[in-house]
C-alpha cells in the first residue's frame, strides 16, 4: 500500500494540476522540442487524481499499469476528438438499433 | 443407455425423440449431469451444478409430456447458463469473489422464459469475472480458474462466455445461453467450436442479468448448430416490462427448412487477408461454399475508431456498473491484475469524453447499418486466429499475425467491436481447424432485427457442411 501521506499527495496533485494548462499551451513547441508530451503530463495529472482518492486500495506496482492504461484512454479521447461533429449531433442514448 | 451419440445430437434431434417418448428426459439429464460433473471440472467449465433442479425439472417434464402437454421443442432438454444470470435461490457469482456467495430471490426473465418452455437448467457455467469488462489479460481472469477450449486443453475458451462456450462444445449441456458486450458471445464460441448468437440489442431482456454496459450488454443462445440456436431464441426473445431497452417486434424460428431464397451476402474487405493462414484459408474455403446458394460481393467496411468507442463505453458505464468495488477497495479482490486496477482506470474517463464517444458512436452506427442493410449478412472470419495459449499474458501468448484488425481483448476483425457499437446481431459457426488442433470460425452480421435471415444463411452453410458435428476429444 501507498506510505506517502494524504497531504503530500495533494501537494503532488496540485503542482501537476498547476502545470498542465502551460502544458497545453505550448502543445506544438514542446513536440518540436522533444520535450515531455502533453499527454504525459496529463496521464501524470489523472494518476495523481486516482492517487489521492483510491491510494489506500493500491500497491506500489500498480501505479505504472495504471499510468498505462490511462494513456490509452488519452489516445482513444484524441482518436474520437478527430470527428468533426456538429451542434446537432447527440450521442447514442436513445438507442434504437436499425434507426438510420 | 443414452449414448454420446444422443448427447451430441443436437436439441432438434433431442427434442423430437423426447416427444416421441423415445428418449427420457430424466435419463437424459443424468447422462448431461454425469459429463458436467466428470469433464467440467477439467475444463473449468462449470461454477454450480444445479443437480436437484435439474432431476426436478426433468421429472416435472417427463410427466407433463407423459400426460400429452408437450411445450415445444426446448420441454426435457437439458442447459446451462452462464453465472451471469440470477438464479432463484442459487449462488450467482458474475465469475468473481466478491460475489461467490451472492444468491438473488428471484430469475432472471431468460431463466424463467426456459422454465416456461420446459428446459431442464443442468448449472451455473464459469465466466470472465464481472464480464470481462475492465480490461482483463491473462485466461484465469475467473475465481474458477482459466476455461479450456475442449479441442485442446491448453489453449483458452476465450470469454466472458467462457463456460457455455466450452460446455455447449464439449457436450456437457444441449445448449447454453451468454451474454455479450463487446464480444463475449462470439468469440468464446469460434474458440471452442460452437455455433453462437449475439442478437440485436433489445432483442433479449436482460433484466437478472450482470449490467456491464447498459447501452451494450446483449444476451444469446450457444449451442450446436445455428438450427439450434434458432430454437433457443425463439424461447428467449421478446418484449420484458422488466427490461425497458427490450423491443415489442416478435421473433418467431420459422424452422431450418423455411428458407428457399439465395442469399446476398458481402465479404468486408481486410476482415481476413492478414489473418493465420489457417483462418484465411478456411474462410476461402467458406466462400466457395457459400457462393453455391448466394451472391456474394465485397465491399469496403466503414471506417471509425471502433475501439476507442467501444473501449471508451466500456470502461466508462463498466466502472459506474462496478463502482461499489471501486470504492470499496474490493476490486483487490478480483483475480486478474488488469481487472484489480480497471475500475481505477475508468473513474479518470471525463464526461465529455465519454459522451464524445457516445456522438461518435452514433455516426458509426449508421455507417455500419446502412451498409449492412443493403445485404443478407457480412462475412468475415469471427477471429483472426485461433484460440490463445491458457499460460502467460495475452500480449505473449497472441498468436502471430500480420497486422490484422485487433480489438482490445482479443485478435477479433473489426466486425466484432462494429457489430457490439452497433448493436445488430451476429452468428458464428466453426469452419474448420487451425493450428494446435483448434477450430476456426465464420461470421454473418447483419442488419438489426435480422437474426432469423442470420440463421436461415448459417442454416444452409451448416447443411453443406459437418464442421459443427465434429465432437471435441473429451470425454
Amino acid at each position: 500500500m501507498f506510505v506517502k501521506s494524504q497531504g503530500k499527495n495533494r501537494r503532488t496533485f496540485l503542482r501537476a494540476l498547476a502545470a498542465a494548462p502551460a502544458i497545453s499551451a505550448t502543445r506544438e513547441a514542446a513536440a518540436q522540442d522533444a520535450a515531455p508530451s502533453p499527454e504525459s503530463a496529463e496521464v501524470a495529472v489523472r494518476a495523481e487524481l486516482v492517487r489521492l482518492r483510491f491510494g489506500k486500495y493500491l500497491n506500489d506496482d500498480d501505479m505504472p499499469e495504471i499510468k498505462r492504461g490511462i494513456e490509452r484512454m488519452l489516445r482513444n479521447a484524441e482518436a474520437l476528438s478527430r470527428f468533426k461533429l456538429t451542434n446537432g449531433d447527440e450521442p447514442d442514448f436513445m438507442f434504437h438499433p436499425g434507426d438510420v | 443407455m443414452v449414448t454420446d451419440d444422443i448427447l451430441f445430437s443436437g436439441i432438434r434431434s433431442l427434442g423430437n425423440s423426447v416427444r416421441a417418448r423415445k428418449l427420457s428426459p430424466v435419463e437424459l439429464t443424468e447422462a448431461y449431469l454425469k459429463r458436467l460433473e466428470t469433464i467440467g471440472p477439467k475444463l473449468n467449465a462449470v461454477v454450480t451444478v444445479t443437480r436437484e433442479l435439474a432431476l426436478a425439472q426433468a421429472r416435472a417434464a417427463e410427466k407433463e409430456i407423459a400426460a400429452g402437454k408437450y411445450r415445444g421443442p426446448l420441454h426435457g432438454i437439458p442447459y446451462g447458463i452462464k453465472d451471469a444470470f440470477a438464479t432463484k435461490g442459487i449462488a450467482t457469482t458474475w465469475g468473481t469473489a466478491p460475489y461467490r456467495n451472492q444468491v438473488f430471490d428471484y430469475d432472471a426473465t431468460v431463466v424463467a422464459r426456459l422454465a416456461a418452455a420446459g428446459a431442464v437448467l443442468l448449472g451455473k457455467l464459469a465466466m470472465i469475472e464481472l464480464v470481462g469488462g475492465l480490461g482483463y489479460n491473462t485466461a484465469d481472469a475467473s475465481f474458477t480458474g482459466p476455461c479450456r477450449t475442449p479441442w485442446n486443453p491448453d489453449y483458452f475458451s476465450g470469454g466472458s462466455s467462457s463456460g457455455p462456450a466450452s460446455a455447449t462444445s464439449a457436450g456437457l449441456v444441449a445448449f447454453s445461453v451468454g451474454g455479450e458486450t463487446g464480444g463475449s458471445i462470439v468469440q468464446p464460441s469460434a474458440n471452442c467450436g460452437a455455433s453462437g448468437m449475439r442478437t440485436t440489442y433489445g432483442r433479449v431482456s436482460r433484466h437478472g442479468s450482470v449490467s456491464l454496459c447498459w447501452t451494450l450488454d446483449k444476451i444469446g443462445p450457444i449451442c450446436r448448430s445455428a438450427d439450434d440456436c434458432g430454437l433457443v431464441l425463439d424461447a428467449i426473445a421478446g418484449y420484458d416490462r422488466l427490461d425497458p431497452a427490450t423491443s415489442r417486434r416478435m421473433f418467431r424460428y420459422a424452422g431450418r427448412e423455411a428458407n428457399t431464397k439465395k442469399f446476398k451476402l458481402a465479404v468486408v474487405k481486410g476482415s481476413y487477408e492478414r489473418s493465420q493462414p489457417e483462418v484465411r484459408t478456411n474462410f476461402e474455403k467458406s466462400l466457395t461454399v457459400l457462393s453455391k446458394f448466394a451472391d456474394i460481393e465485397h465491399v469496403d467496411f466503414p471506417d471509425f475508431p471502433y475501439g476507442a468507442i467501444l473501449s471508451t463505453i466500456l470502461y466508462s458505464e463498466g466502472t459506474a456498473a462496478f463502482r461499489e468495488l471501486v470504492d470499496n477497495g474490493d476490486m483487490r479482490q478480483m483475480q486478474n491484475h488488469a481487472d484489480r486496477i480497471g475500475g481505477y482506470i475508468g473513474m479518470t474517463i471525463s464526461a465529455v469524453e465519454y459522451l464524445q464517444a457516445q456522438r461518435v458512436r452514433k455516426l458509426a452506427r449508421i455507417a455500419v447499418d446502412g451498409l449492412v442493410s443493403k445485404y443478407d449478412a457480412l462475412l468475415g472470419p469471427t477471429t483472426t486466429s485461433v484460440a490463445r495459449r491458457i499460460a502467460g499474458s495475452f500480449n505473449q501468448t497472441a498468436p502471430p499475425q500480420r497486422g490484422a484488425a485487433r480489438a482490445s481483448g482479443g485478435p477479433q476483425a473489426a466486425l466484432v467491436p462494429a457489430g457490439n457499437i452497433a448493436g445488430v446481431p451476429a452468428i458464428t459457426v466453426p469452419n474448420g481447424f487451425g493450428q494446435n488442433g483448434l477450430p476456426t470460425s465464420l461470421q454473418f452480421l447483419g442488419a438489426a432485427w435480422s437474426e432469423a435471415t442470420l440463421i436461415a444463411a448459417a442454416n444452409a452453410y451448416q447443411k453443406a457442411t459437418d464442421w459443427h458435428t465434429r465432437r471435441p476429444p473429451v470425454g
